[in-house]
């Protein structure tokens, strides 16, 4: 795995797992998102599973989001949530809405709008994965960290300590360290540093 | 039955940080394995949740 940092860029050669080739598949019918959380830490290693892929998109209007859904229709996927499209157009703006191979619910896509500053700054920083000839847009490591942190559950705390050891040379540290302030979580830092 | 919640804390806290300890080896191990190798490992813990 080589990591470099000024062009945020992961190069991954690892063999894809159902959940790579899943995500992979979602990813082909959105052109702008960013994927965050437990997948970032997975996807580079961490050695757990999960049911869920977290992923935010800018906002949407309701011509952009059909296309978006009939693609997703079109590929096997459906929504958990509702199979009506402005059912679930509506929902998005207040909820994530889940998506899944149709009849199998894990694993699925919980797909959220971009709300608030945390999400915005993964999206206009995330980084690009290249995962054998395909492209993924992850969140960058920084923000996940301090997030994970944040969240403060033993498994994020997991996640981050997956992260920070294996990134630790690369990571911007004052970048951290100032997200790890704006979090308030400088106790739970020592954890895992 | 008796629970004794200060030994059950205390073991909590001991898995904790056995469990940090093996994130600190299995990231050395990925950073001294090609892709391939840890990831080849790693699929039997992702793919066992997944049909």
């Amino acid at each position: 795995m080589e990591y470099n940092s000024i062009k945020k860029e992961i190069i991954l050669n690892r063999i894809l797992s159902k959940l790579d080739k899943f995500v992979v598949d979602f990813v082909k019918h959105i052109d702008d998102y960013v994927i965050v959380s437990g997948y970032v830490s997975i996807v580079t290693g961490r050695s757990r599973a999960t049911e869920d892929v977290d992923l935010l998109v800018p906002k949407l209007d309701f011509e952009d989001f059909k296309k978006i859904w009939n693609n997703l229709n079109n590929a096997d996927f459906e929504c958990i949530n509702t199979l009506e499209i402005k059912t679930a157009f509506e929902m998005l703006n207040e909820y994530a809405i889940r998506f899944c191979k149709k009849g199998r619910a894990i694993p699925n896509i919980e797909f959220k709008l971009i709300k608030n500053d945390l999400d915005k700054y993964s999206y206009d920083n995330k980084l690009i994965l290249k995962l054998k000839n395909k492209i993924l847009f992850i969140s960058p490591f920084e923000i996940q960290i301090a997030y994970k942190l944040y969240l403060g559950s033993e498994k994020d705390l997991e996640d981050a300590k997956h992260l920070y050891s294996l990134f630790k040379d690369k990571l911007n540290l004052n970048e951290l360290m100032k997200l790890v302030k704006l979090l308030n979580v400088e106790n739970k830092f020592n954890l895992v540093k | 039955m008796k629970i004794n919640f200060k030994e059950l804390e205390k073991q909590k806290k001991r898995n904790f940080e056995e469990r940090l300890k093996f994130i600190e080896y299995w990231v050395n191990y990925i950073k001294t394995h090609s892709d391939k190798e840890w990831s080849k490992q790693q699929n039997i813990v992702i793919d066992s949740q997944i049909k």
